[in-house]
């Protein structure tokens, strides 16, 4: 492109437009020009909500008015600290969003689209993720409970939910993962940082529930998951290193590859699990498991 | 001669017709329940009914306050209020509010007296709320950012009535009076209800009218302790739904308060 001496200090709208035109124009022209296009910008549905700051309102507003099969989108917005309590998410496009500390008690987040998006501090009590897509979403030290006592009937739930490569640090008692797609997902504590006070300890996950749950190569690194169930999941390559596996119900899983150096396995049931020949450590758990029956058989026949 | 499988047929025809009128009948009540809002229609108001369910209101004086309201929707002056205005029509929600407001009464609307009688019926059999805290500013704040812009069809007017016994005690993060004007900019007229009776009795009044009361036409009518509600959200209701915004309050001014005073406005 060809730039004539004496235009560079022209506005370049001016310059398009003449171009366009043919033929000299008043740079008054040239501002209109672009003053539309900004108008015609700013008019676009979605355009104008992005630029200002939303409110509860008007993220209550946009979810009421969406018509059938045109679910809102809040793609990339700042939502964080918002109540959002008991809204109706139901399929909305929440992409990369960031829901830092907001509070989505009772919210139905079914089918939305939660990938990337930061739910660290977010409360989460009946908050219902089921068929969501929470592919590498942050889920750090969620607040999971309507009062001090705890109560099953708060937990959030992940049915058929996509968590891939998501990360979830804290306290998911009886947390219902069933169904869900867990591949690459990360439970394993943060690395504590030298001279900080309050380090994030392990995942809690007593009486989790991952019946039919794909977790292939999850990382559940020391996170506590006594009591809980796996039947019929696909644990393929999945990391139990130090995991606490107590009475934990393996019953027609695939373990195949999986880790579980140093993990407790008291009392878990491993009835037709699959995979079990290739499982890393668990021979060893095993083994000192029977060696410890037979000691307390001697004793009691003693 | 007609054929008796023709006679047969024509029987069965009329047999067959009848089951279908019948069933019609019989079904509708469960298909259109009363009061619901099945039919999309615009209404001239939609009335959000907040109603204090803090710990100094025991089970007795939250029954009178769902007596109350369930006896002011069927009072025939009320009926009557709804039916004339330009659309017939009203609809009615109810938020229970103490430390967290919840949605006691979901949206519902009346357009004739059966449906009055039916959102009465639910009304008086809605289950026990309740709480700690008068958490006003929360309760307001729900209103604006949940309730109202969740109304189903267009209203003329939007109305929220307060009631309690007491002021907000909750600490909040905004002041009442702040969400009150906010509230009052989307064009919204805010009402109170102070229940005159124990420690606050002398001085809820004069609170509610500075930091409840608020919007186009908007009053205070106090009620005389809880088993004052009934008759004072009976009034309210009346003036609310019949009035338009620049009328409301003014016809029961000086004449309806038990005491004689001047309505607040």
């Amino acid at each position: 492109m060809i730039i004539e001496q004496g235009c560079t200090s022209r506005p370049l709208h001016d310059r398009v437009l003449q171009h366009a035109n043919g033929r000299q124009s008043s740079p008054l022209v040239g501002y209109l020009f672009v003053l539309l296009g900004l108008g015609a910008f700013a008019s676009l549905p979605g355009a104008s909500a992005q630029a200002a700051e939303l409110s509860t309102r008007d993220v209550t507003m946009q979810l009421h008015q969406a018509k059938p099969g045109q679910p809102p989108a809040f793609t990339d917005m700042d939502l964080s600290f918002m109540d959002l309590a008991g809204l109706d998410f139901k399929g909305a496009d929440l992409t990369g969003a960031d829901l830092y500390g907001s509070d989505l008690t009772g919210a139905n987040l079914i089918g939305a689209n939660l990938s990337e998006t930061r739910l660290d501090r977010a409360t989460l009590i009946r908050t219902n993720f089921s068929e969501a897509n929470l592919e590498e979403a942050t889920l750090l030290r969620p607040n999971i409970f309507a009062t001090l006592a705890f109560s099953s009937y708060d937990v959030a739930r992940f049915t058929n939910a996509r968590l891939v490569n998501a990360r979830l640090i804290g306290f998911f008692k009886n947390i219902n993962f069933r169904g869900a797609d867990l591949t690459d997902a990360d439970f394993s504590p943060l690395r504590d940082r030298p001279d900080t006070i309050g380090t994030v300890g392990r995942t809690q996950m007593t009486a989790a529930d991952f019946t039919g749950a794909v977790a292939r190569s999850t990382n559940f690194t020391q996170a506590v998951l006594d009591f809980s169930t796996f039947v019929d999941a696909d644990l393929t390559g999945a990391n139990f290193k130090r995991a606490n596996l107590t009475r934990a119900n393996f019953a027609g899983a695939d373990v195949t590859g999986a880790n579980f150096t140093d993990a407790i396995i008291d009392g878990a049931n491993l009835t037709g699990v699959k995979g079990l020949e290739t499982a890393k450590g668990l021979n060893i758990a095993l083994s000192g498991l029977v060696k410890d029956a037979a000691t307390d058989a001697e004793k009691v026949a003693q | 001669m007609r054929p008796a499988w023709a006679s047969n047929r024509l029987w069965l025809a009329l047999l067959f017709a009848a089951l279908v009128a019948l069933s019609g009948f019989a079904l509708r009540g469960f298909v259109a329940p009363v009061g619901a809002v099945s039919q999309l229609r615009d209404v001239d108001t939609a009335l959000v009914v907040a109603v204090d369910v803090s710990n100094s209101v025991d089970d007795k004086r939250y029954r009178l306050q769902l007596k109350g309201i369930a006896d002011a929707l069927e009072d025939p002056g009320v009926i009557s209020a709804i039916l004339n205005g330009p659309r017939s029509a009203i609809l009615v929600s109810i938020v229970a509010w103490s430390d967290k407001p919840e949605i006691a009464l979901p949206w519902m609307m009346i357009s004739s007296p059966e449906e009055a009688r039916g959102v009465a019926q639910r009304v008086r059999r809605l289950p026990r709320y309740g709480g700690e805290f008068t958490c006003m500013a929360r309760m307001l704040r729900f209103v604006t950012d949940k309730v109202l812009p969740q109304t189903p069809v267009n209203s003329f007017r939007s109305v929220v009535d307060v009631s309690g016994d007491g002021r907000d005690n909750c600490n909040p993060d905004q002041p009442v009076a702040a969400i009150r004007d906010e509230l009052a900019s989307y064009g919204t007229t805010i009402n109170g209800l102070p229940i005159l009776s124990g420690s606050q009795k002398d001085t809820l009044e004069q609170w509610y009218t500075e930091n409840v009361k608020g919007g186009v036409g908007s009053f205070i009518l106090p009620a005389n302790g809880f088993e004052d509600f009934g008759r004072a959200i009976r009034q309210k209701f009346v003036v609310e739904i019949t009035f338009g915004p620049d009328q409301i309050g003014r016809e029961y001014a000086g004449r309806n308060r038990p005491d004689g005073r001047l309505i607040s406005r």
